[in-house]
Protein backbone atom coordinates (compact mmCIF):
# COMPACT_ATOMS: atom_id res chain seq x y z
CA UNK A 1 0.00 0.00 0.00
CA UNK A 2 2.61 2.47 1.16
CA UNK A 3 4.56 1.77 -1.99
CA UNK A 4 2.35 3.08 -3.86
CA UNK A 5 2.23 6.45 -2.18
CA UNK A 6 6.45 6.50 -1.28
CA UNK A 7 8.09 4.61 -3.83
CA UNK A 8 11.48 3.30 -2.68
CA UNK A 9 13.38 5.04 -5.03
CA UNK A 10 11.81 8.53 -3.43
CA UNK A 11 13.21 6.75 0.32
CA UNK A 12 16.68 6.36 -1.41
CA UNK A 13 16.67 10.08 -2.84
CA UNK A 14 15.39 11.26 0.38
CA UNK A 15 17.90 9.19 2.34
CA UNK A 16 21.09 10.34 0.66
CA UNK A 17 19.26 14.21 0.69
CA UNK A 18 19.78 13.76 4.51
CA UNK A 19 23.28 12.45 4.45
CA UNK A 20 24.59 15.73 1.87
CA UNK A 21 22.66 17.99 3.93
CA UNK A 22 24.55 16.58 7.15
CA UNK A 23 27.70 16.25 5.62
CA UNK A 24 28.30 18.74 2.89
CA UNK A 25 28.93 15.61 0.70
CA UNK A 26 27.47 15.80 -2.95
CA UNK A 27 24.32 13.90 -3.04
CA UNK A 28 25.43 12.69 -6.56
CA UNK A 29 28.62 10.70 -5.28
CA UNK A 30 26.24 9.08 -3.02
CA UNK A 31 25.86 5.12 -3.90
CA UNK A 32 23.09 3.22 -2.22
CA UNK A 33 25.89 1.01 -1.07
CA UNK A 34 28.08 3.31 0.45
CA UNK A 35 29.02 2.83 3.94
CA UNK A 36 28.34 5.45 5.54
CA UNK A 37 31.25 5.00 7.91
CA UNK A 38 33.94 3.74 6.06
CA UNK A 39 33.43 5.53 2.00
CA UNK A 40 31.16 8.93 3.63
CA UNK A 41 33.34 9.61 6.44
CA UNK A 42 29.54 10.06 8.29
CA UNK A 43 30.58 11.13 12.23
CA UNK A 44 28.10 10.17 15.37
CA UNK A 45 26.67 13.26 15.67
CA UNK A 46 25.82 13.13 11.60
CA UNK A 47 23.89 9.47 12.01
CA UNK A 48 21.84 11.27 14.82
CA UNK A 49 21.15 14.14 12.45
CA UNK A 50 20.25 12.01 9.64
CA UNK A 51 18.14 9.87 11.19
CA UNK A 52 16.58 13.26 12.64
CA UNK A 53 15.57 14.80 9.02
CA UNK A 54 14.43 11.50 7.89
CA UNK A 55 11.85 11.42 10.85
CA UNK A 56 10.51 15.13 10.07
CA UNK A 57 10.43 14.44 6.06
CA UNK A 58 8.26 11.19 6.32
CA UNK A 59 6.68 11.57 9.55
CA UNK A 60 7.60 8.52 11.31
CA UNK A 61 10.29 7.73 14.33
CA UNK A 62 13.15 5.77 14.07
CA UNK A 63 13.82 2.82 16.50
CA UNK A 64 15.98 4.13 19.37
CA UNK A 65 16.94 1.10 20.55
CA UNK A 66 19.71 -1.24 19.02
CA UNK A 67 17.86 -4.27 17.22
CA UNK A 68 20.03 -6.37 19.50
CA UNK A 69 19.16 -4.90 22.51
CA UNK A 70 15.68 -5.29 21.60
CA UNK A 71 16.18 -9.07 21.14
CA UNK A 72 18.15 -9.41 24.21
CA UNK A 73 14.98 -7.52 26.07
CA UNK A 74 13.04 -10.13 24.25
CA UNK A 75 14.50 -12.94 24.55
CA UNK A 76 17.35 -12.84 27.33
CA UNK A 77 20.44 -11.25 27.98
CA UNK A 78 23.43 -12.67 26.14
CA UNK A 79 21.51 -13.95 22.96
CA UNK A 80 22.90 -11.68 20.57
CA UNK A 81 25.51 -9.83 22.19
CA UNK A 82 28.33 -11.36 24.76
CA UNK A 83 30.20 -9.75 28.01
CA UNK A 84 33.19 -9.09 25.09
CA UNK A 85 30.62 -6.72 23.31
CA UNK A 86 30.92 -9.35 20.79
CA UNK A 87 27.80 -10.20 18.22
CA UNK A 88 26.91 -14.09 19.14
CA UNK A 89 26.16 -16.46 16.38
CA UNK A 90 22.19 -15.47 16.76
CA UNK A 91 22.97 -12.26 17.13
CA UNK A 92 25.00 -12.30 13.40
CA UNK A 93 21.43 -14.06 11.98
CA UNK A 94 19.44 -11.81 13.07
CA UNK A 95 21.49 -8.79 11.52
CA UNK A 96 21.75 -11.37 8.22
CA UNK A 97 17.64 -11.23 8.22
CA UNK A 98 17.37 -7.79 9.10
CA UNK A 99 20.35 -5.71 7.09
CA UNK A 100 20.22 -8.63 4.27
CA UNK A 101 23.60 -8.59 1.46
CA UNK A 102 24.83 -5.72 3.79
CA UNK A 103 25.87 -8.52 6.65
CA UNK A 104 25.99 -11.43 4.35
CA UNK A 105 29.68 -11.50 5.35
CA UNK A 106 29.13 -11.05 9.16
CA UNK A 107 31.02 -13.58 11.50
CA UNK A 108 29.89 -14.69 15.15
CA UNK A 109 32.51 -12.59 17.28
CA UNK A 110 32.46 -9.36 15.33
CA UNK A 111 32.93 -6.21 17.69
CA UNK A 112 29.47 -4.61 18.31
CA UNK A 113 31.48 -1.34 17.51
CA UNK A 114 31.92 -2.20 13.82
CA UNK A 115 28.40 -2.78 13.26
CA UNK A 116 28.01 1.00 11.95
CA UNK A 117 30.39 0.23 9.46
CA UNK A 118 27.46 -1.68 7.72
CA UNK A 119 25.23 1.00 7.32
CA UNK A 120 24.29 2.10 3.61
CA UNK A 121 22.02 4.68 2.51
CA UNK A 122 20.04 1.05 1.44
CA UNK A 123 19.92 -0.22 5.10
CA UNK A 124 18.57 3.16 6.43
CA UNK A 125 16.26 3.38 3.47
CA UNK A 126 14.61 -0.15 4.74
CA UNK A 127 14.13 1.06 7.88
CA UNK A 128 11.92 3.49 7.08
CA UNK A 129 10.17 1.52 4.57
CA UNK A 130 9.54 -0.82 7.13
CA UNK A 131 8.11 1.58 9.28
CA UNK A 132 6.13 2.87 5.83
CA UNK A 133 4.51 -0.50 5.24
CA UNK A 134 2.47 -0.75 8.62
CA UNK A 135 0.71 2.03 6.88
CA UNK A 136 -3.07 0.73 7.59
CA UNK A 137 -5.30 -0.16 4.22
CA UNK A 138 -7.72 3.04 5.47
CA UNK A 139 -7.14 6.14 7.12
CA UNK A 140 -9.71 6.27 10.83
CA UNK A 141 -12.02 8.22 8.86
CA UNK A 142 -12.34 5.70 6.71
CA UNK A 143 -10.64 7.39 3.21
CA UNK A 144 -7.35 6.76 1.26
CA UNK A 145 -4.12 7.94 1.97
CA UNK A 146 -1.93 10.69 0.13
CA UNK A 147 1.73 11.29 0.21
CA UNK A 148 1.69 15.11 0.94
CA UNK A 149 4.81 16.10 -0.61
CA UNK A 150 5.65 13.24 -2.01
CA UNK A 151 6.49 12.07 1.71
CA UNK A 152 4.51 13.07 4.28
CA UNK A 153 1.24 10.43 4.57
CA UNK A 154 -1.90 11.92 5.54
CA UNK A 155 -5.57 11.45 5.27
CA UNK A 156 -6.89 12.29 1.47
CA UNK A 157 -9.78 13.56 3.24
CA UNK A 158 -8.61 15.24 6.66
CA UNK A 159 -5.18 15.70 5.90
CA UNK A 160 -4.49 14.07 9.42
CA UNK A 161 -0.38 12.62 8.95
CA UNK A 162 -0.79 8.97 9.38
CA UNK A 163 -0.29 7.47 12.80
CA UNK A 164 2.73 4.59 12.46
CA UNK A 165 4.43 2.42 14.73
CA UNK A 166 7.47 3.15 16.08
CA UNK A 167 10.74 2.13 14.41
CA UNK A 168 11.02 0.02 18.23
CA UNK A 169 7.48 -1.48 17.85
CA UNK A 170 8.36 -2.60 14.05
CA UNK A 171 11.61 -4.05 14.93
CA UNK A 172 9.90 -5.76 18.38
CA UNK A 173 6.94 -7.34 16.18
CA UNK A 174 9.56 -8.52 13.57
CA UNK A 175 11.25 -10.44 15.74
CA UNK A 176 8.46 -12.06 17.13
CA UNK A 177 7.76 -13.03 13.60
CA UNK A 178 11.45 -14.11 13.69
CA UNK A 179 11.61 -16.26 16.20
CA UNK A 180 7.90 -17.70 15.40
CA UNK A 181 9.09 -18.76 11.95
CA UNK A 182 12.71 -20.10 12.86
CA UNK A 183 13.21 -20.32 16.86
CA UNK A 184 16.20 -18.66 16.05
CA UNK A 185 16.18 -17.47 20.21
CA UNK A 186 15.34 -21.24 21.41
CA UNK A 187 17.54 -23.12 23.99
CA UNK B 1 42.80 -6.56 35.50
CA UNK B 2 40.29 -5.29 32.88
CA UNK B 3 40.23 -1.65 31.66
CA UNK B 4 38.38 -0.06 29.27
CA UNK B 5 38.50 3.59 27.92
CA UNK B 6 36.94 5.78 25.46
CA UNK B 7 37.35 9.04 24.22
CA UNK B 8 35.31 11.76 21.95
CA UNK B 9 35.55 15.42 20.63
CA UNK B 10 32.66 16.78 19.56
CA UNK B 11 32.44 20.35 17.35
CA UNK B 12 30.38 22.65 19.26
CA UNK B 13 28.48 24.27 16.32
CA UNK B 14 27.85 21.45 15.43
CA UNK B 15 25.72 19.90 18.71
CA UNK B 16 24.04 23.31 18.89
CA UNK B 17 23.21 23.30 14.71
CA UNK B 18 21.63 19.51 15.53
CA UNK B 19 20.04 21.18 18.99
CA UNK B 20 18.19 23.51 17.31
CA UNK B 21 17.40 21.93 14.15
CA UNK B 22 15.68 19.26 15.68
CA UNK B 23 12.64 19.33 18.66
CA UNK B 24 13.18 16.15 19.91
CA UNK B 25 17.14 16.48 19.94
CA UNK B 26 17.13 17.78 23.23
CA UNK B 27 14.73 15.13 25.07
CA UNK B 28 16.02 12.01 23.32
CA UNK B 29 20.01 12.78 24.00
CA UNK B 30 19.74 14.34 27.19
CA UNK B 31 18.71 13.55 30.51
CA UNK B 32 16.02 16.13 32.64
CA UNK B 33 18.84 17.03 35.22
CA UNK B 34 21.07 17.23 32.46
CA UNK B 35 19.43 19.71 30.30
CA UNK B 36 18.41 21.54 33.32
CA UNK B 37 22.26 21.90 34.68
CA UNK B 38 23.33 23.24 31.07
CA UNK B 39 20.59 25.56 30.51
CA UNK B 40 21.03 27.60 33.87
CA UNK B 41 24.56 28.35 31.71
CA UNK B 42 24.80 31.49 29.72
CA UNK B 43 25.80 29.11 26.24
CA UNK B 44 24.72 25.50 27.49
CA UNK B 45 26.18 24.41 24.31
CA UNK B 46 29.80 23.99 25.33
CA UNK B 47 28.20 22.24 27.99
CA UNK B 48 25.46 19.99 26.42
CA UNK B 49 28.62 18.66 23.35
CA UNK B 50 30.68 17.84 26.64
CA UNK B 51 28.31 15.80 27.57
CA UNK B 52 27.64 14.77 24.13
CA UNK B 53 30.82 13.75 23.98
CA UNK B 54 31.01 12.01 27.50
CA UNK B 55 28.14 9.83 26.25
CA UNK B 56 29.51 8.94 23.05
CA UNK B 57 32.92 8.35 24.89
CA UNK B 58 31.41 5.97 27.58
CA UNK B 59 29.50 3.80 24.78
CA UNK B 60 33.27 3.54 23.41
CA UNK B 61 34.52 2.37 26.56
CA UNK B 62 31.99 -0.33 26.41
CA UNK B 63 33.00 -1.53 22.88
CA UNK B 64 29.30 -0.52 21.82
CA UNK B 65 30.70 2.36 18.71
CA UNK B 66 28.97 5.12 17.95
CA UNK B 67 25.15 5.81 19.78
CA UNK B 68 23.23 5.41 16.70
CA UNK B 69 24.11 3.53 14.05
CA UNK B 70 21.35 4.51 12.11
CA UNK B 71 18.01 2.42 11.25
CA UNK B 72 19.38 -0.30 13.41
CA UNK B 73 18.55 2.27 16.68
CA UNK B 74 20.89 2.88 19.05
CA UNK B 75 19.53 6.42 20.15
CA UNK B 76 17.35 5.35 23.10
CA UNK B 77 21.52 4.64 24.83
CA UNK B 78 22.39 8.01 24.87
CA UNK B 79 19.86 9.05 27.69
CA UNK B 80 20.57 6.04 29.71
CA UNK B 81 24.39 7.82 30.41
CA UNK B 82 23.78 10.18 32.64
CA UNK B 83 26.90 13.11 33.53
CA UNK B 84 26.40 13.79 36.94
CA UNK B 85 27.71 17.15 38.61
CA UNK B 86 28.55 17.28 42.34
CA UNK B 87 28.25 19.96 44.25
CA UNK B 88 32.51 20.34 43.86
CA UNK B 89 31.44 20.48 40.00
CA UNK B 90 33.18 16.77 39.96
CA UNK B 91 31.54 14.75 37.16
CA UNK B 92 30.57 11.52 37.42
CA UNK B 93 28.57 8.38 35.65
CA UNK B 94 24.60 7.14 36.50
CA UNK B 95 23.91 4.23 33.78
CA UNK B 96 20.43 3.19 33.60
CA UNK B 97 18.53 0.14 31.59
CA UNK B 98 20.55 -1.72 28.99
CA UNK B 99 23.80 0.52 29.81
CA UNK B 100 23.57 -0.46 33.53
CA UNK B 101 23.00 -4.13 32.61
CA UNK B 102 26.21 -4.21 30.21
CA UNK B 103 28.17 -3.01 33.43
CA UNK B 104 26.74 -5.36 35.11
CA UNK B 105 27.50 -8.24 32.92
CA UNK B 106 31.22 -6.75 32.22
CA UNK B 107 31.77 -5.98 36.28
CA UNK B 108 32.59 -2.78 36.05
CA UNK B 109 33.27 -1.68 39.72
CA UNK B 110 34.54 2.15 39.25
CA UNK B 111 34.31 4.61 36.43
CA UNK B 112 35.92 7.84 35.75
CA UNK B 113 35.24 10.65 33.60
CA UNK B 114 36.73 13.55 32.64
CA UNK B 115 35.57 16.71 30.17
CA UNK B 116 36.65 19.62 28.95
CA UNK B 117 35.53 21.96 26.22
CA UNK B 118 36.18 25.22 24.84
CA UNK B 119 33.71 27.56 22.60
CA UNK B 120 34.84 25.34 19.79
CA UNK B 121 35.07 21.72 21.12
CA UNK B 122 34.44 20.12 23.85
CA UNK B 123 36.13 16.58 24.41
CA UNK B 124 35.83 13.78 27.15
CA UNK B 125 37.48 10.61 28.30
CA UNK B 126 35.78 7.62 29.90
CA UNK B 127 37.67 4.74 32.20
CA UNK B 128 36.19 1.77 33.09
CA UNK B 129 37.68 -0.55 35.60
CA UNK B 130 36.60 -4.56 36.00
CA UNK B 131 35.77 -5.26 39.39
CA UNK B 132 39.09 -7.75 39.01
CA UNK B 133 41.04 -4.39 39.09
CA UNK B 134 44.04 -4.31 41.91
CA UNK B 135 43.66 -2.45 44.73
CA UNK B 136 44.73 1.05 43.98
CA UNK B 137 48.36 1.62 45.46
CA UNK B 138 48.73 4.01 48.35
Amino acid sequence: MSQNLVSDDTILNEVKKAIAHTTGIDEETIEPDSSLVDDLGVLSLDFLDVNFRLEQVFGIKMARNFVLEHAEEMFGEGVAINEESEVTETGVEVLRLRLNEAAADLEPGIPVDELPALVTPKTLAGAVRDVLNCLPEKSPAGADWKAEDGTRIVCAETNEPASLPSGDEVVQNWLNRVQEERGLFSS
Amino acid sequence: MRLYQGVDLVEVARLKEAYERHEAFGEDVFTEAERAYCLKRSNPYPHFAARFAAKEACLKAFGLGISEPGGLGGRGRLREIEVESAVSGKPTLKLSGSMERMSARKKIAQSTISMSHTLDLAIAQVILLGEDAPEEAD
